[in-house]
């Protein structure tokens, strides 16, 4: 009987190897494993904000040279930029794009130390901006990036004035800009970029009506 | 002595195995996991792709429009440009690349609902699409009154936010009072918001031109459309429909172009209004 079973000692040692075993195995799994869940937590992230990006391209492809009224009652573009906030119509928003709607990147600081790029949109589907300064529902935010130092520039011209003077022959040419006001620049800026860190900036074109709508839209009102 | 085996490789056996299971364990999540992630890296690939192609479709296409004549699809077809041949401006989508898409609309071609210069078109065009002689009337007032053209009444079921200007956008026709969903989905793809000084009937939706057109002419049309050979000389022989001031056969510089192409899993879309002028310091425009 004691020929055909095992001694204790046996099965103690047996337990030890396998226990080893799958102390080492499991160890390894973990540590392999960890290492694997962090790339794909990168692939995730860097997934996400290359769709993100993508969505925002449509957003600017979008862009709308939207007219409003401003407290003046006089008709302007409607676009305003800061390096850490702007605000415009697109006919391609993020979320519903079967309606146009006002836009809004801002940036909001996060407890680590880096920043988001948070996008709001206020849809036009029950709602039309027509004033400046109208309060309007907002429908929809998210989070489209997390980094540090993230900031706005535009390219356009810095004063209506000076986009005047241009086609008359004066050397003025648009330029880089931190801040841009539709109003004051009398119509959108030719590109916007968005940077962070010290990364290559990510440059959108906006499609661009040089001013030509509320020229038209000045001049039929002049005439009515 | 049999017995005595079996039971001494049974604990070796047993880890093996489960050594065994545990490593399958580990490659079955690993392979599954890396397929799943390889397909989006692909499809995001195929995205990025399909978005510089659309941009290469755009370029090609704003290309042919600068530079190749608009006028009659005869003129077109001796012209050596894969878009100008095959192209129309009447909305029908045709496919000058494969796996490409594009349709031009020429804004001429839409009703203008500008101003109140089309009043009496736009209230025939409701009936035709179903609203009474009275609403159709009520609705173009309100449109009317939304531009400013009209005193504001509010009396009159009117919601109490007009623009008092020219509609920024076809969508803004969802806000003025006596246009509903249905109606507005039937309206939108007819009308445009822009100044349009001539009406172009060639580039025209068939159901702007009934009423106007007998129905069998209007099928011709349509079968000469599908097959991209309508000419001017052919319209004005089945239509009677001559050009004067107000009438015109030219494709205008004011078009929407959807643009569409596909690439693997992806697809990529871009609808846009601009304004083509070769002849000018800036010969494109954005108009949306």
């Amino acid at each position: 009987m004691n020929k055909t079973g095992f001694t204790l000692i046996e099965i103690l040692l047996s337990m030890v190897i396998l226990s080893s075993v799958i102390f080492v195995g499991s160890l390894s799994f973990s540590v392999y494993s960890e290492k694997w869940q962090s790339g794909i937590g990168d692939f995730d992230a860097v997934y996400a904000e290359s769709r993100n990006v993508f969505l925002m391209q449509k957003m600017f492809i979008g862009a709308s040279n939207y007219i409003i009224k401003n407290e003046k009652d006089d008709v302007t573009y409607f676009f305003e930029g800061t390096s850490e906030r702007m605000v415009f119509v697109s006919n391609h928003p993020i979320y519903n794009p079967a309606s146009p709607a006002v836009v809004s990147l801002h940036i909001e600081s996060n407890s680590d130390g880096k920043q988001n790029l948070v996008y709001s949109e206020y849809s036009f589907e029950d709602q039309l901006l027509l004033h400046e300064n109208q309060a309007l529902e907002k429908n929809f935010s998210m989070v489209l990036l997390s980094r540090e130092n993230i900031r706005f520039n535009y390219f356009g011209w810095e004063t209506k004035e000076q986009h005047i003077a241009s086609n008359d022959g004066e050397d003025f040419v648009p330029d880089w800009q931190k801040t841009y006001n539709g109003d004051v620049s009398g119509m959108l800026p030719f590109s916007v970029s968005i940077i962070w860190l010290n990364s290559e900036p990510i440059i959108f074109t906006i499609p661009n009506d040089n001013a030509e709508l509320l020229s038209y839209t000045k001049q039929k009102r002049n005439e009515a | 002595m049999k017995h005595k085996i079996v039971n001494q490789t049974g604990v070796a056996l047993i880890q093996v195995l489960l050594l065994v299971i545990l490593l399958m364990l580990m490659s079955l999540h690993f392979s599954l996991t890396s397929k799943q992630y390889v397909n989006q890296a692909i499809s995001l690939q195929d995205k990025a792709t399909a978005e510089v192609q659309l941009k290469t479709l755009e370029s090609e296409v704003l290309f042919a429009l600068m530079t190749h004549a608009r006028n009659d699809v005869t003129l077109e077809n001796a012209q050596n440009n894969v878009v100008s041949t095959t192209w129309n401006f009447y909305g029908e989508s045709f496919e000058p690349f494969a796996n490409t898409k594009v349709s031009i609309q020429d804004m001429n071609g839409l009703l203008s609902v500008y101003g109140n210069i089309n009043n009496e078109t736009l209230e025939r065009l409701l009936v035709q699409l179903g609203q009474t002689a009275e609403q159709a009337r009520q609705i173009v007032y309100n449109i009317n009154q939304w531009q400013g053209l009209e005193e504001l009444n509010f009396s009159n079921n009117l919601d109490t936010q007009v623009r008092e200007d020219f509609l920024m956008n076809v969508n803004e026709l969802q806000h003025i009072a006596g246009i509903d969903e249905t109606l507005y989905k039937k309206l939108a793809p007819l009308v445009s918001n822009y100044s349009a000084l001539v009406f172009n009937p060639m580039t025209a939706p068939v159901e702007l031109l009934r009423g106007q057109i007998k129905n069998e002419v209007i099928d011709e049309i349509n079968t000469l459309r599908r097959n991209n050979s309508l000419s001017i000389t052919r319209f004005i022989e089945m239509t009677q429909i001559q050009e004067d001031d107000t009438i015109t056969f030219s494709p205008g510089s004011n078009l929407k172009l959807s643009l569409v192409v596909e690439y693997g899993s992806a697809i990529a879309k871009k609808t846009e209004i601009c304004v083509i002028r070769p002849e000018s310091p800036l010969p494109l425009l954005w108009n949306q």
